[in-house]
């Protein structure tokens, strides 16, 4: 149903690695002090995301992601790139155009995986939007979130867990 | 019996007085018909896309066509309207263009085919039917046009010959050759219905005639504007430009436009055509946009407005500085406050470009042309009832028509009064010029001694240091002196968002320094507006701009800081660094100054008052050898003020060699906070001036940049979140009072602009004289109109004494939605009750010392020339939006007190809940002081360096 192949793989790869090529031109690296943060934010996301897909897939709610895919879109592109992002932008964006930027990078990488490997291929959004459009839109809407929750989610968690750098 | 002689000419004021009236008539009647017009227009735009007659409105390219004429007639109306004297020739255009329109629509009944019934929805009468019928109509309006017009006189005013610049000349060809090109298309459009390749595609004969109307009426406009008196015509014809893209826009996204037409021989697509208009119109809009704004940029040269705001400018400058001997036209006002406003930095200048725009907009929600196209006593007339006396209701809009207009009146006082040609109407001297300047001797200042790094010097992304200090004012000074003394290994560095300006090169020009030593160049307002709070942003922070003036810091408000805010502060301490600074600073009783010249009167009218009510005498400064220029304000040249960028800044270089780094243009902009207990500062991220990012790393970090842009920083960094930051600010609330004094000029101006005190046995306020140069002077002058032209005139006869209040900390900093930090504050009643209390007696006290009157500054215009008058201030007081407030002495924000639920900061100056940050400036003030507050500060700083361990 889904082809996953190595060359495919390898050229999502490629993707991921162009995309935080860009999105180093905002931040080109993670100070010492941030690196704590920036793990905790990273394992934060993509570990229950990584169980999320599947999970939501059960429900009938996401198309399925093969392991291979579903662990490189949550802890590489989600993982990796998406902490770099919102490193890069917290502090100097507003809070409407970081949820932009999160959108717009979501539905291009959605789209770029459905195109290498047949994924993101669901024909509804939560049965509230019909048609794979709105799957992969809604899916993208619901990423602008991130910086939102990683905001309060950090907050949150500097109370318990130290050295990490809040806003 | 009948004479049969001439009748006698009426006289000429008679004559005029007829004149004057038939031009109000006209000028109503092209009102009524701009507003029918545009009504027309509605019902055109409408037409195809709802309503029973969209049969009738079946090819939208003409229609919209309909749309553009009627709109851009009644454009020609209002901007006729607007200025007879100036634009009557626009009535003869309106009137001319419906005789072209019978003529277009006779000429169809006469040779083209209109035998057929058309489709209303209500009724189906014949084509010619319409045809009579819209005859009728715009014979009738011409005729009446015409007979308005006849006697009301309209003369054609012979422009002036004056050498063209090359871009007018161009600008004139390029109108011209339009004129020649939209009369082809009058002609083109004309014969259309008499082809036999095109008469199926103009078939709608009322909405063709309407286009040869349309086009004919662009094709005079251009003709007109061509001359350059009329440029702003230009406008209208861009307008109706951009209306027609829209409309097409309109029509291909809602009207059925899926058919086709025969023309020349083929059939086009409706689409195709609506497709064209919509991309050609939408040229014919840029490109006119583009020639005007070129050759209004020609005119006014621009650095920062547009030029519709300078054309807003101007108009309101014209009539806001109004009397009989102008010295700045207000084409040059507008140009000086161009300059003055390009050069500032502030964070809101953006807000006085929408406010012009908005005031040039304003009036034509009333069917009146943009305000500069408003015949200046008409324009006055609207500006007096819409913005000075605006409805009470809603209060949102009276509110915000208050700040525009109070924005235009300060910048036009700027531009003029800034201006070197309103000094000698209005009795001003700058320093140099005056008569004893030679007889001082004064020297021509050298290089400063303060090494400072601008970013140009700064190549690395990050600084570090041992300490670093936010702010190099009252507080940062005293701190980098005393924590290198106190740490004799530490290395210091200063972080300072305003610039260095060297001492040498402050200048005279009053705006020009303002808008480089003050924070948002005296932009910073509250957040409604009503209230200024001044600042200054630059290396020495407020201490370079304040008039130095020290009292120790009042017992009873330190009892209640200890006592009810729980500050925590060892008052023997403190007394101590109280003690240290004043030697430090050598602040001494300014006996030996240059006063200022209205000292006698003050204190001779304290005299007169009852003993015992008021303690005055001479205050006491951290200035020596005053030469009495007046610009304690703008800069002492001189170094006679003993500001930190001539003490502690410059001595601590010299005492602690290589240990005291000075970085200007440089704003802090994050505090990077690590969690944990106690929290730690990662670093800060701070921006350049031009734009460039630095980290910079230290052990400890010192915000010192006084109350508001402190609590603004822990704001945007989220730092200090559960604590109550921004909160608790307060400030000493001020308002003057100005006094005229008959006989020889005071000249105030020309000596110490605060010298002498008063402190009543009632407590709550003190009085300080005070007096400006002339662009601050004119900002609080009261009046409006002849009436602060007319004070301002007075300017050499005047002296002026402010009233402080302590005020309640019942303001916060916010984040304002505008950008930057917000003052969220509007005083108790409380306050302006004693505020009306130090208003009454300071009256008492002015009218004693023989003034003539005492003028209040307000929104209202009030003096009082009686004692009995008094009593009216505790009403106006009571009243914020009519009473002027500002504050030079921002304080709170950051509290000092041992409870983290009632302040920031803990007695060590250290923010609750952290490791290494510390706040220590008057944001610290857990309550407002009511006299000047830099010797606290100052001696707060003192006090924190010797808890400030690293």
């Amino acid at each position: 149903m889904y082809d996953v192949t190595a060359p495919r793989v390898l050229v999502i790869l490629a993707f991921y690695a162009a995309l935080l090529m860009v999105i180093r031109l905002v931040k080109p690296r993670i100070e010492p002090y941030e690196r704590r943060t920036a793990v905790a934010i990273g394992l934060g996301w993509a570990v229950p995301v990584f169980v999320s897909n599947y999970l939501l897939y059960k429900a009938g709610l996401m198309s399925f992601l093969p392991w291979v895919t579903n662990f490189m879109h949550t802890f590489l592109w989600i993982g990796i790139c998406l902490t770099f992002l919102y490193l890069g932008v917290r502090e100097d964006q507003p809070m409407p155009v970081q949820i932009l930027l999160f959108a717009t990078f979501s539905i291009i990488v959605k789209y770029a995986e459905q195109l290498a490997f047949g994924t993101w291929d669901l024909d509804h959004f939560f049965h509230i939007f019909d048609g794979n459009f709105a799957y992969v839109l809604g899916w993208s809407l619901a990423d602008g979130t991130y910086p939102v929750i990683t905001l309060f989610a950090l907050r949150l968690a500097a109370t318990r867990i130290p050295r990490l750098a809040v806003t | 019996m009948v004479s049969t002689e001439t009748p006698p000419r009426p006289p000429p004021a008679l004559q005029q007085g007829k004149t004057q009236r038939a031009r109000q008539r006209l000028a109503i009647a092209l009102r009524v018909l701009a507003g029918l017009l545009f009504l027309g227009a509605v019902v055109y735009v409408l037409g195809p896309l709802v309503g029973p007659a969209q049969d009738f409105f079946r090819e939208p390219p003409f229609v919209s066509n309909s749309a553009v004429k009627v709109t851009v007639i009644a454009l020609a109306c209002l901007y006729a309207a607007g200025d007879l004297d100036r634009r009557g020739a626009l009535v003869l255009i309106v009137i001319a263009v419906h005789l072209i329109s019978i003529t277009a629509m006779g000429s169809m009944l006469l040779f083209a085919e209109t035998g057929r019934d058309v489709d209303l929805g209500f009724a189906e009468p014949s084509l010619s039917t319409v045809l009579w019928a819209a005859m009728a109509l715009d014979g009738a309006i011409a005729l009446v046009l015409t007979a308005l017009a006849l006697p009301a006189r309209l003369s054609r005013n012979a422009p002036v010959p004056t050498p063209l610049s090359r871009t007018a000349r161009r600008t004139k060809v390029f109108l011209i050759a339009f004129a020649a090109l939209f009369a082809v298309g009058a002609v083109a459009y004309e014969i259309g219905p008499f082809l036999n390749t095109s008469d199926q595609f103009f078939r709608e004969l009322p909405f063709v005639t309407n286009s040869v109307v349309k086009v004919s009426m662009l094709a005079m406009l251009c003709a007109y504007a061509a001359s350059p008196r009329n440029l702003a015509l230009v406008t209208p014809i861009v307008a109706v430009h951009v209306l027609s893209v829209l409309v097409s826009a309109l029509y291909l996204i809602f009207a059925d436009t899926d058919y086709t037409l025969p023309l020349l021989g083929g059939d086009v697509s409706m689409t195709d055509v609506l497709w064209g208009a919509l991309t050609l119109d939408g040229a014919i809009a840029v490109i006119f946009f583009l020639v005007a704004r070129a050759a209004w940029k020609d005119h006014y040269q621009p650095k920062f407005f547009a030029p519709a705001q300078m054309r807003a400018l101007e108009a309101v400058a014209d009539v806001l500085v109004a009397g009989e001997d102008e010295r700045v036209p207000p084409g040059d006002v507008a140009r000086n406050v161009d300059r003055e406003v390009a050069e500032i930095r502030a964070q809101r200048r953006w807000l006085y470009q929408v406010c012009l725009a908005g005031m040039q907009l304003r009036p034509m929600v009333e069917l009146m042309p943009p305000l500069s196209e408003i015949e200046a006593g008409a324009r006055r007339r609207f500006l007096t009832k819409r913005f000075k006396a605006p409805p009470p209701w809603p209060p949102f809009i009276k509110h915000l028509t208050q700040i525009m207009i109070r924005i235009c009146q300060q910048l036009s006082f700027v531009g003029y009064y800034g201006d070197r040609r309103s000094f000698e109407s209005i009795g001003y001297q700058p320093f140099s010029e005056r008569a004893r300047f030679a007889d001082l001797h004064v020297p021509e200042p050298g290089p400063h001694p303060l090494k400072v790094d601008r970013p140009e010097n700064i190549g690395v992304k990050e600084l570090k240091a041992d300490i670093c200090i936010i702010g190099s004012g009252a507080g940062g000074g005293i701190l980098a002196y005393e924590l290198a003394k106190a740490h004799p290994d530490a290395e210091i560095l200063m972080l300072e968002r305003g610039q260095y300006v060297e001492p040498r090169h402050f200048s005279e020009d009053e705006v020009a320094m303002i808008g480089r030593l003050y924070a948002d160049g005296l932009m910073q307002q509250t957040e409604d507006w009503r209230f200024t709070v001044l600042q200054g942003s630059c290396v020495g922070g407020s201490t370079t701009v304040n008039n130095a003036v020290c009292f120790d810091p009042p017992q009873r408000v330190l009892d209640r800081w200890n006592g009810e805010y729980d500050a925590g502060l060892d008052l023997g301490d403190l007394s101590r660094s109280v003690a240290a600074v004043r030697s430090f600073l050598s602040v001494i009783p300014q006996k030996d100054a240059v006063l200022n010249p209205s000292g006698p009167k003050y204190l001779g009218g304290a005299g007169k008052l009852p003993a015992g009510r008021l303690d005055v005498g001479v205050v006491q400064a951290n200035i020596q050898g005053c030469f009495g220029s007046g610009y304690c304000n703008i800069g002492c040249k001189w170094g006679k003020k003993l500001s930190m960028l001539e003490t502690a800044l410059p001595w601590a270089q010299r005492d602690f060699p290589d240990r005291v780094r000075i970085v200007s243009d440089c704003e802090v902009e994050r505090i990077v906070t690590l969690s944990g207990h106690p929290k730690r500062v990662a670093g800060l991220r701070a921006k350049f001036a031009d734009g460039r990012k630095i980290d910079v790393r230290a052990r400890r970090y010192v915000v010192a940049a006084g109350s508001v842009a402190s609590s603004y920083l822990l704001l945007r960094s989220g730092a200090g979140r559960g604590l109550p930051v921004g909160k608790r600010f307060a400030c000493n609330m001020g308002a003057p009072l100005t006094a005229d004094f008959d006989g020889e000029p005071l000249n105030s101006f020309d000596g110490l602009q605060i010298s002498h005190f008063g402190i009543p046995s009632d407590p709550g306020f003190v009085f300080e004289t005070w007096f400006n140069p002339p662009v601050s002077q004119a900002l609080n002058m009261p009046g409006w109109f002849e009436r602060h032209f007319e004070n301002m005139q007075r300017y050499a006869h005047l002296m002026a004494v402010g009233v402080l209040v302590g005020t309640e900390g019942n303001g916060r900093i916010v984040r304002a939605l505008t950008g930057g930090p917000g003052v969220d504050f509007r005083p108790k009643p409380h306050d302006l009750q004693t505020l009306a209390r130090g208003l009454r007696l300071l009256g008492e006290l002015l009218l004693e010392a023989g003034a003539q009157r005492v003028m209040l500054n307000a929104w209202g215009d009030y003096e009082f020339t009686e004692r009995s008058q008094l009593a009216k201030i505790d009403e106006i007081a009571a009243d914020p939006d009519d009473i002027s407030l500002g504050t030079g002495h921002p304080q709170g924000g950051n509290a000092i007190s041992r409870d983290p639920k009632k302040g920031v900061v803990d007695p060590s100056f250290r923010v609750h809940g952290y490791e290494d940050l510390y706040i220590c400036d008057a944001s610290v003030f857990p309550g407002s002081l009511t006299v000047n507050p830099q010797l606290t500060v100052m001696s707060l700083a003192h006090y924190a360096a010797q808890r400030i361990a690293l």
